[in-house]
């Protein structure tokens, strides 16, 4: 029996971040923690894998206490272990210090197949299926969309490369990166008062990880400012310091001032088409 | 052609809501405005309850009815209801009731005129201090401290009527007229005594009259304010102030919420943004607003669409959306909104022809899609009945004139045919719509068309030309003539310059770098080519030139300060009291009103010679077939009975549409 | 170590660390505000929002020598003969780069194809690269990055670059984050800007929380330091006076144990896909939106199909939804999204102001409408004035003929 380790992220729906244009801070109201859609997807795989071949399935995650929600949500997915991984000393991990962490973790249960969603909805880097595989040293699989099969020690993936399909085969150990896709959540029943309980809580000392080889220090990345999009407030705003004329006048215009650089192109000779090619293309 | 569409949900809008313990069944929100629809005798009228109850049938949450002042000395003028007349309980009670009656909650706002009294010969013009009000030229009277106290009486009477009728709350008017808002204004206010000076005493005023009116109120009605919160006046008072005046207002606990608003009777543009201003841009000032108060806010600001509506909701921005012209336009705005019938609503697009523009004549309100605004009784929800004889109609022209004429043949089941010679139904508007502020007049055409999709009874021969072979081939019982109007250049302009504006606005015209604009109208089309010109082309030079006494003098467009603003910062001089005499291929001449001098052009000064305003009924298939006979009812409408504003043809088809 | 710490002498319990906290870790306690270690993520908002600078997140120095790094690189794919041209792009980013940072610029073109000398010469003397180094083996391709990155990292071993920057199409997205891990660094995906700090390190701005907020991001400690960067987010800029002497430097790779050769790893099978992913428009990167100048439903099936090929997501303005063929979810402007994606391309769009507002803060607008009139003209980076479905018709012969 194949075992797999899932690996889940516990993130804001970015959806439901609002900014506040007055103090532009992210407005957090109302906003639900929420599993990364891609990981669901990459849960949903490994969930398939063991109806069809009975796998054992374990999913882990990184973070606070509170990411215990998404480790109960897979129980009642049908997972059959949980890892939380959680150390104050895990904050301000980069993806180097976040993918340190979990090989540490993986490389503990010696798991046949390593699911990840390709990225998450609030940071998106796509990094982590790629830095967990390298630090492992085995091959990874990148934009999958399903898994199509398996024998032996061979897997086929199904994947999608922007505008291409593409079927591949690989050597597990392996890890593998989902793309999100809509599938319907079907919940199990199971015993609701010892969920909390099924989860284990491992730390750094567990997994024989030094403090300074994760966290913010274990990062070779480091986040030096933090700025709101002022872009994404969805009206405008104006300036009260302008005279009333400017205000009106701004306010006609909804704050948009032709632009002086602009390129103008009037023929479709060659050139041109060259040059639009590279612009739209 | 309409494809299967994505039902839309609007579940903030249509989320129930409490203002302190008054409940709401949705977000919406009819803003107060003057009407002009009371009596003689300054006292509501039975047209005033129609209107409002058709609003509350329409779905709306909650109505404001206004502007009702306090006294009569505090009527801007005696079109005014004069709200401490005991005698319009009779009236409001009606209003209230019908409008509980539907499901809508509703408040009467109350304002006393001050120094925005209009009616001649004036009384005292009452502000804080004397200075000129910009709005009408005459100089206000410095109110005394016995008279302010006699002003915040008045309130307290005129609540009592309220009260009295069964109003849910009352609104206080700190906004665009009346005498509340400038005491805040710098402008206005001067005074060293306890009513001026600093912020605390520019309160003092509201704070009494707030107070005065709570007293009159019972325990579960609320109490609100309109508040203008930036007044758009160099010398007036910008954001801050506002927002600072909200936040006084809420702590002190003198409003149970806070409508926002912008502008001043003088900067009337902010206060009724026409269509030169984006819909839904007062956001920013409800949220500024909401930001500082733990009290209701309801936004403005043209907002005529229920997804802009849902995501101001969804922003944060404001509890409440306001609106005020749109449901003059549409009274079912709300009712089509929960349904996700977003396609079926008639959007208001800021003309201001129908609405502000009558009230600058304190004529009754009206609007130019919706001629059943104002006639409620006669031509509102409900009124429109099956024709008994089902007749055949043939339409030729599909302008606004025919597209009207054919909704409400078809919703009376006439069967309809229609023929349009241009693939594009619209006729001008599609000519008038590529003026950049202009566009939204497409709107009008987009739901007539989108209306006419829904019926089986009407067939639109788009791309087919009306002749009177076709018609004739139709048997039809009734033809309709809405062929439209050609713009045309007049025999004395003999220079191979002059084009049509039409010409240029269709895009058949090389425009060189100094242009040449007569205008003998001085209406919206002149003024119209000259703000295409400057938004499309650059470094271009106009002399615009008029026998009127200005640009745009006959236009009934309050886009013209907005418009205005924009065009003096171009390269525009305007030469008024010049009619043309003659125009040949060496120079265009002049003369001087009232006077024998000429002025001579010289033809090598102007790369373009727009003659603007120039149009002719096309009218032969009506004189054809009145003539030759063939078809038992002969009509004709729009510009093809004489060329005129887009509100008769739309009026005059639905008045015609209902006797046929 | 480092750590966040509140400096309780200066902390005036003034609460705005506590509303900027995106992760409920700050609670003021007795007039002092407090930190929950759980909780915190050391994302620094509450450092930047403290008045008085009562909050801090220390950091012990480290002390390592990286001045031997030196040049930036930028990774260019170049398989089957062709040279993505969106590179260039990265090259001209870089270019202002090293004016800042005085390095040299070094075009490391990775592939599977042996550098065809003259016509590469030509090209990068346009674009200022001295330097174009050819790192390739004809077992490389574009979906098993494993090889390329094992003989990448080695020469960026060897080498020492200071920084490297790698275009995020699929085969750049895939390699970048392979040859950080190998190389022991850091990389920062997506930038949508890229800048010199004073201390001559790389500053990588990204967005994040759906593109919400920009982090800037900075690697301090490792070198190269490494970004990545989708294409159309820079403008590509030829430099005025052409370079002289470029030279290529051709990288021969040995065989060694490639995931290929050793069978781990192999495609089965690749096409075009007809099934798209149907990004929400708010969400996409590229979109091509489309107005009324498309005339009817099938001009608008027309350029939605375009779209696809070039992977776009398809939106529409108000007048398509109202004719009934786009969907209302594809509206944009103020009363449809607000969208803000790396490349908007209009396809007979007028531009009502009220999509405008909706539309004005994409980074590259690219407006297609044979009316010169059109408004959206005025806000456009890029006005082509021409028949829609001309620019349409010769782009697709464009791309047939490079195939």
């Amino acid at each position: 029996m194949k075992k797999i380790l899932v690996c889940l992220k516990q993130v804001p729906n970015t959806r439901d971040v609002k900014i506040n244009p007055e103090n532009h801070t992210l407005v957090r109201e109302g906003v639900e923690s929420v599993l990364n859609p891609f990981d669901d997807c990459a849960l949903e795989e490994a969930l398939k894998l063991k109806k069809k071949y009975g796998f054992s399935v374990t999913v882990m995650t990184m973070g606070p206490p509170q990411a215990e929600k998404i480790l109960e949500y897979s129980f009642r997915r049908g997972a059959d272990e949980a890892f939380l991984l959680t150390d104050r000393h895990l904050a301000g991990s980069d993806t180097w210090a976040t993918a340190t962490a979990v090989v540490g973790l993986a490389k503990k249960g010696g798991y046949d197949l390593l699911f990840c969603g390709q990225e998450s909805i609030d940071s998106g880097t796509g990094h982590i299926g790629a830095s967990i595989a390298e630090m492992m040293n085995i091959p990874q699989v990148n934009y999958a969309e399903k898994v199509l099969g398996l024998h032996e020690n061979r897997i086929r993936i199904q994947a999608k490369f922007d505008k291409f399909d593409a079927q591949l085969e690989v050597v597990t150990p392996v890890v593998v990166s989902f793309l999100k896709k809509g599938f319907e959540v079907k919940l199990k029943a199971i015993d609701e008062s010892v969920i909390s309980e099924r989860i284990k809580r491992v730390t750094l000392a567990d997994l024989n990880l030094l403090p300074e080889q994760v966290g913010l220090e274990g990062s070779y990345t480091q986040v030096v400012n933090i700025d709101i999009d002022e872009r994404f407030v969805g009206y405008v705003t104006v300036d009260s310091n302008l005279s009333a004329n400017e205000r009106i006048l701004y306010i006609t215009t909804g704050g948009i001032t032709e632009n002086e650089n602009k390129k103008i192109i009037r023929d479709l000779s060659q050139e041109s088409i060259e040059e639009i090619a590279s612009l739209i293309m | 052609m309409s494809a299967q569409k994505t039902k839309l949900k609007f579940d903030r809008l249509f989320s129930e809501f409490s203002i302190k313990n008054l409940h709401l069944k949705n977000r919406i929100v009819f803003l107060p405005h003057y009407t002009a629809y009371a009596e003689v005798t300054s006292l509501p009228s039975e047209e005033e309850t129609y209107y409002y109850t058709e609003r509350a049938k329409g779905g709306t949450g909650l109505i404001i009815t206004g502007n009702y002042a306090v006294s009569k000395v505090g009527q801007m003028h005696r079109t005014f209801i004069n709200a401490s007349d005991r005698r319009c309980i009779t009236n409001f009670s009606k209003t209230v009731n019908n409008c509980h009656k539907y499901g809508a909650k509703i408040i009467g706002q109350l304002s006393h005129a001050g120094a925005t009294k209009v009616e001649l010969p004036r009384a005292s013009l009452y502000a804080p201090s004397q200075v000129l009000e910009k709005s009408t030229g005459s100089y206000t009277t410095a109110i005394a401290k016995d008279e302010i106290g006699q002003v915040v009486k008045e309130f307290g009477t005129a609540a009592e009527t309220l009260v009295m009728s069964g109003f849910d709350g009352v609104e206080v008017k700190v906004a665009h007229d009346g005498i509340l808002r400038i005491f805040v204004s710098p402008y206005y206010n001067k005074r060293n005594d306890e009513y001026g000076g600093s912020f605390e005493n520019k309160m003092r005023i509201i704070h009494e009259v707030f107070t005065e009116i709570r007293s009159k109120l019972t325990e579960n009605m609320v109490l609100g304010v309109r508040l203008s919160a930036d007044e758009f006046e160099d010398d007036g008072f910008n954001l801050e102030t506002g927002v600072q005046v909200a936040k006084y207002m809420a702590d002190n606990k003198l409003v149970d919420y806070i409508s926002c608003d912008a502008g001043t009777w003088n900067t009337f543009i902010m206060q009724i943004p026409p269509m030169t201003i984006p819909l839904g841009f007062g956001e920013y000032i409800a949220a500024a607003i909401k930001k500082v108060v733990d009290i209701p806010v309801i936004a403005f600001g043209r907002i005529n669409d229920p997804i802009q509506a849902e995501q101001i909701l969804e922003n944060g921005s404001a509890d409440l959306i306001g609106m005020a012209r749109q449901l003059l336009c549409d009274p079912e705005w709300a009712n089509k909104s929960k349904k996700g019938m977003v396609d079926d609503i008639r959007k208001c697009i800021g003309c201001e022809e129908g609405c502000i523009g009558q009230v600058f004549l304190m004529q009754p309100i009206k609007c130019i899609q919706n001629p059943a605004a104002g006639k409620e009784k006669k031509l509102g929800i409900g009124t429109l009945k099956k024709a008994e004889i089902k007749k055949k109609i043939v339409i030729a022209g599909g302008g606004v004139a025919g597209l009207k004429f054919a909704e409400i043949s078809a919703k009376r089941g006439h069967e309809v045919v229609l023929f349009e010679k241009e693939k594009t139904l619209g006729g001008q508007i599609n000519i008038l719509k590529s003026i950049p502020f202009r566009n939204e007049y497409s709107e009008v055409v987009r739901y007539l068309e989108f209306i006419l999709k829904e019926f089986p009874n009407v067939t639109i021969k788009a791309g087919v030309a009306a002749n009177s072979e076709n018609i004739t081939s139709e048997k039809p019982d009734a033809l309709l003539i809405a062929t439209g109007a050609v713009s045309y250049i007049p025999d004395t302009v003999q220079n191979s310059k002059a084009v049509t504006s039409w010409d240029v606005l269709e895009n058949k015209v090389d425009i060189g770098k100094s242009i040449l604009v007569y205008d003998p109208l001085s209406h919206n089309e002149g003024v119209g080519i000259v703000e295409y010109l400057f938004d499309t082309y650059k470094n271009i030079n106009i002399r615009y030139i008029t026998p009127q006494n200005d640009i745009c003098a006959n236009a009934k467009n309050e886009n013209k300060d907005i418009l205005l603003r924009k065009l003096l910062q171009e390269d525009l001089e305007i030469i008024p009291y010049y009619g043309l005499v003659s125009a040949d291929d060496k120079a265009v001449s002049f003369n001087k009103a009232f006077t024998d001098k000429m002025m001579t052009i010289e033809d090598s000064s102007f790369d373009n010679f727009i003659y603007t305003g120039s149009l002719k009924s096309v009218d032969d298939l009506y004189w054809k077939f009145k003539e030759d006979g063939g078809v038992s009812e002969v009509y004709r409408l729009g510009d093809a009975k004489a060329p005129a504003d887009v509100e008769i043809a739309i009026h005059e088809a639905e008045a015609l549409a209902r006797s046929i | 170590m480092s750590y966040i710490e509140v400096n309780k002498t200066k902390c005036i319990g003034c609460n705005k660390c506590v509303e900027v906290c995106n992760y409920d870790a700050i609670k003021v306690v007795n007039g002092k505000a407090v930190i929950d270690y759980n909780l915190c993520t050391l994302c620094g908002a509450c450092v930047k929002a403290c008045p008085v600078d009562a909050i801090v997140i220390a950091q012990v120095e480290k002390k390592i020598d990286l001045s031997n790094y030196k040049g930036i690189w930028v990774i260019i794919e170049y398989f089957d003969g062709e040279l993505k041209n969106t590179g260039f792009q990265l090259v001209s980013k870089a270019n202002e780069l090293a004016r800042a940072s005085k390095d040299a610029v070094t075009a490391v073109l990775v592939g599977n194809t042996e550098p065809a000398e003259d016509e590469l010469k030509k090209i990068f003397s346009e674009y200022g690269v001295r330097n174009v180094k050819a790192v390739y083996h004809k077992d490389f391709t574009r979906l098993i990055t494993e090889d390329a990155s094992e003989v990448l990292s080695a020469q960026i071993a060897q080498d020492k670059p200071k920084i490297v920057l790698f275009l995020g199409t699929i085969f750049g997205r895939t390699l970048a984050p392979q040859v950080a891990t190998r190389v022991q660094t850091g990389l920062t995906a997506d930038c949508t800007e890229l800048e010199i700090n004073e201390r001559n390190n790389l500053l990588q701005i990204r967005p994040t929380y759906g593109g919400k907020v920009l982090a800037t991001i900075e690697t301090p400690y490792s070198c190269p330091q490494m970004a990545s960067v989708r294409p159309n987010v820079f403008v590509e800029e030829k430099m005025p006076i052409m370079i002289e002497e470029v030279k290529i430097e051709k990288v021969p790779v040995k065989k060694r144990s490639f995931i290929s050769v050793k069978n781990l790893k192999k495609v089965l099978m690749i096409e075009e896909s007809d099934d798209i992913f149907e990004t929400p428009v708010e969400e996409a990167k590229v979109v091509y939106c489309i107005g009324l100048g498309v005339g009817s439903k099938e001009g608008f099936d027309a350029v939605a199909n375009f779209a696809r090929q070039n992977g776009a997501v398809v939106a529409a303005t108000r007048g398509v939804v109202d004719e009934g063929w786009a969907d209302i979810s594809q509206q944009v402007g103020q009363t449809g999204v607000t969208i803000r994606p790396e490349l908007y391309v209009s396809f007979g769009v007028s531009g009502a102001i009220h999509h405008i507002i909706g539309i004005k803060n994409s980074r590259k607008i690219v407006a297609i409408n044979k009316d010169f009139r059109a408004p959206i003209f005025k806000i456009a980076d890029y006005c082509i004035v021409a028949d829609l479905f001309e620019v349409i018709e010769k782009m697709k012969n464009y791309s047939l003929a490079l195939q």
